[in-house]
């Protein structure tokens, strides 16, 4: 039994290659986004984009957006991350990857401005067909400063976007319906970076499952009075219906427990353990289960 | 005929109603605009300022953790900030000094291993704190980004993220509230204004109701209208108007009433007589020529009637010119020339006491009217062997301002006028004894147009009892000098 970690799947809003937000501009028809540093106080984003059509029977589209780029922006709010004098002294596209040499004053950048150029040149190259990741070399050498390694559109954060919408899929634990052990579903859920993962997997587990080989874990009447997570250990703290509806039955108990257990911990790395709590109150330990100290999980439950 | 006053279907927005309720409706509806607007700005940016304070206080607790010799790495990162254990904000971004996330509490859409190239991180790598807030959404969205900074250089930067739905909450109630007290304003101030102005109107409109009435002629017409405003006063002036011009029609009816009965007789008279002339068909030429007589007779005192009812109503219309000073002496002695025919006929004496230099500022023609008057009356209702005494003096005014008056006093010791019937002699056709006057040839008009001459020249009249008999007529008239102007 593996442990399943959540797969994250950005909508297009954090993929630099398809424009991003109100301040980047759509590419036009036939045209590509070069893009430039912005210069505006208003932004979100260090940097922005402006519209560039290269010319008819243009046969080296890759030398002309980079050419485009180092003569620099044409439009209002917008600068140049090159520095002076910068030219091109190769370029190669090769299995995808575009390998671009340039000359010895962009070793001037550092830091973060060499970041900007960096992005700027991934960004605006990456638009091109059959370029998915870009390599820079200074004078046929790789610097410390600009490491050789491939830099891709997925590597930039154009912008914060905790209020885009993501889509992730978590893995919620309910126990089978045969009532031998603990099924898993997957689930995609839909969050902004605003919304607490840890509720919405427990709101999840209380509206309980779609797949017909599970059956509902918590008892009705349940609600999520609040959770936490310190140190490692998750605090989730249930209304009074869920004392008053814990089975008898040692084994449904242990599923019951254990689902909530693995899910909280499954989901998120920064759970390794879950203490379950009842109006602020901690439950008394019952069959072998040590309530009252928060819970590691079992993947032992799991049954297929 | 007068013409119609303009009778025209008043537009609604000419009518006061419609004025009052526009200025005093702008100025709520500025009022409550302003209501709306300006403490919720106001506590927006309070909230602001709160939330920067907030957010950058943290900023620099975890720059000053982190902040070492050392350049970080992502696995010391973590470690320091998991013991730091921040709380209150949504996120938590720490970059190297080139932008890379070696950290990021974000449960979805985790940052980390890429470059952060936000706003806020690239000008906090710069060396800038920056903030930024937003009021959006029903939700505040703060963002804080501060340089970790050791001995100048710039080992990397954090980033802050607070997304906050119980202040915008707080604040959106605010505004609910404020919109609700508005609306409530509102409707009270209009429901006020109309019931206000509605009753302002409506007493308008009861005045208006009112001058109609009066102008069709309903002259006992009364307008009420209680309260203690200038609008009561309007009613109470109105009904004293009202009360005038009643007053005025009733005394012309009666004037026109009076004059005409006083006209019919005599003219009743001469029809009578002049039906038995020609009725019988033998009179004797002695009876025709008695009945003609008596026919003379009527129609002398018609004439007299008539000039006196002229008078009258010339001093009604138009006001004396040229005036010029008179020396009242002459013209009572002259009265007492011209009466004393009368006299003789029943043994009535005059005894006269006279001031020289009693002059009064009028016309020659008023002040002897006047004079005859006051004196034939006392002559013609006088006892047979009667005295009749006519007095003519100066006396002091009572105040500084009044100048000397001139008095003429007319006495008679004749049978006297009742108690009852003294303040009415004045009036136009009264007359004490209805008998006694007609047979002495009177008309009733005397003493009005005493009366009314009198007070054209700034003068009055005043009539008492005379002990032991008679009557006592006094006429006051302000004393005329060379100098005075």
């Amino acid at each position: 039994m593996r442990r399943l970690i959540p797969l994250f799947t950005a909508l297009s809003l954090l993929c630099g290659c398809s424009g991003t937000g109100a301040s980047i501009p759509t590419a036009p028809a036939g045209g590509y986004l070069l893009y430039f540093l912005d210069e505006r106080d208003t932004a979100d984003s260090a940097l922005s984009a402006e519209a560039w059509t290269p010319e008819t029977g243009e046969e080296n589209l890759a030398w002309a957006a980079v050419q485009a780029l180092l003569d620099g922006p044409s439009g209002e709010g917008l600068s140049n991350p090159f520095p002076q004098g910068v030219e091109v002294r190769g370029l190669v596209v090769e299995d995808g990857i575009l390998h671009l040499d340039l000359s010895e004053q962009y070793d001037g950048l550092s830091g973060v401005s060499l970041t900007l150029a960096n992005a700027c040149l991934t960004l605006t190259l990456c638009q091109l067909e059959g370029v998915e990741g870009l390599a820079i070399t200074v004078e046929g050498l790789s610097s410390e400063n600009t490491p050789a390694t491939l830099l891709t559109p997925e590597q930039i954060l154009l912008q914060g976007g905790e209020e885009d919408l993501v889509e992730m899929t978590a893995a919620l634990w309910f126990p089978r319906s045969s009532g031998e052990g603990l099924g898993v579903e997957y689930r995609p859920l839909y969050l902004t970076g605003e919304a607490s993962l840890s509720r919405a997997l427990l709101e999840s587990l209380l509206a309980g499952p779609t797949y017909e080989s599970l059956s509902p874990v918590l008892p009705a009447g349940t609600e999520v009075r609040g959770v936490t997570v310190e140190d490692g250990i998750c605090y989730v703290d249930f209304s009074a219906p869920f004392q008053e509806g814990l089975p008898e039955d040692e084994s449904t108990l242990h599923l019951l427990i254990y689902s909530v257990v693995n899910t909280m911990a499954g989901n998120l790395d920064s759970i390794q353990a879950v203490q379950i709590l009842v109006e602020g109150q901690r439950l008394a330990a019952r069959d072998g289960l040590e309530l009252e100290r928060p819970l590691t999980p079992d993947a032992s439950l799991e049954k297929s | 005929m007068a013409s119609q006053p303009r009778r025209w279907k008043m537009p609604v927005w000419h009518s006061l109603q419609t004025k009052f309720l526009f200025s005093y409706g702008i100025i709520i509806l500025a009022l409550v605009l302003f209501l709306n607007t300006y403490p919720i700005v106001i506590s927006q940016d309070m909230v602001f300022q709160s939330k920067k304070d907030s957010l950058w206080r943290q900023a620099d607790i975890i720059t000053s953790t982190l902040a070492g010799s050392e350049p970080l790495t992502a696995e010391g990162v973590e470690a320091t900030l998991t013991k730091l254990g921040v709380t209150g904000v949504d996120r938590l971004m720490v970059t190297a000094p080139d932008g890379l996330v070696f950290y990021d509490t974000s449960e979805v859409g985790n940052a980390r291993g890429t470059y952060a190239l936000l706003w806020e991180v690239v000008t906090a790598l710069g060396g800038e704190d920056v903030f930024r807030s937003e009021y959006r959404e029903k939700s505040f969205r703060s963002r804080a980004a501060a340089p970790i900074l050791y001995r100048g250089m710039t080992q990397g930067a954090v980033y802050l993220y607070e997304f906050d739905e119980e202040q915008a909450q707080l604040l959106q109630d605010l505004q609910e509230n404020l919109m609700r007290i508005s609306i409530i304003v509102c409707a009270v101030a209009l429901l006020f204004s109309v019931v206000l102005t509605k009753a302002l109107t409506r007493r308008v409109g009861v005045l208006l109701q009112g001058i109609r009435s009066v102008r069709e002629g309903e002259y006992s017409y009364r307008v009420s209208m209680p309260g203690g405003d200038e609008l009561s006063q309007l009613a109470e002036e109105f009904n004293e108007l009202t009360g005038r011009l009643q007053t005025t029609d009733e005394v012309r009816r009666r004037f026109v009433s009076d004059a005409s009965h006083e006209l019919k007789t005599p003219l009743a008279s001469i029809r009578l007589l002049s039906d038995s002339i020609l009725q019988s068909e033998h009179m004797d030429s002695e009876t025709a020529r008695e009945f003609v007589t008596d026919i003379g007779d009527e129609a002398e005192r018609l004439t007299r009637i008539t000039e006196k009812l002229l008078t009258l109503t010339r001093m009604d219309t138009a006001p004396p010119t040229h005036l010029v000073p008179v020396d009242v002496k002459a013209v009572v002695l002259r009265a007492k020339r011209m009466l004393l025919p009368l006299a003789q006929k029943s043994e009535v004496t005059f005894s006269l006491d006279l001031t020289d230099g009693c002059t009064v500022l009028a016309t020659e023609d008023d002040l002897s009217q006047i004079a005859f008057n006051l004196m034939e009356n006392a002559v013609k209702y006088n006892k047979t062997g009667g005295e009749v005494m006519v007095s003519l003096f100066l006396r002091r005014g009572h105040t500084q301002k009044e100048g000397d008056l001139v008095v003429l006093r007319v006495e008679d010791t004749g049978v006297g006028i009742p108690e009852a019937d003294l303040p009415k002699i004045f009036e136009r056709f009264y007359r004490v004894d209805k008998a006694r006057s007609r047979a002495a040839g009177g008309t009733g008009l005397g003493l009005s147009i005493v009366r009314d001459t009198a007070r054209q020249h700034g003068g009055t009249v005043e009539v008492r009892r005379r002990i032991p008999e008679g009557t006592c007529f006094e006429v006051t008239f302000p004393h005329w000098k060379e100098e005075s102007p």
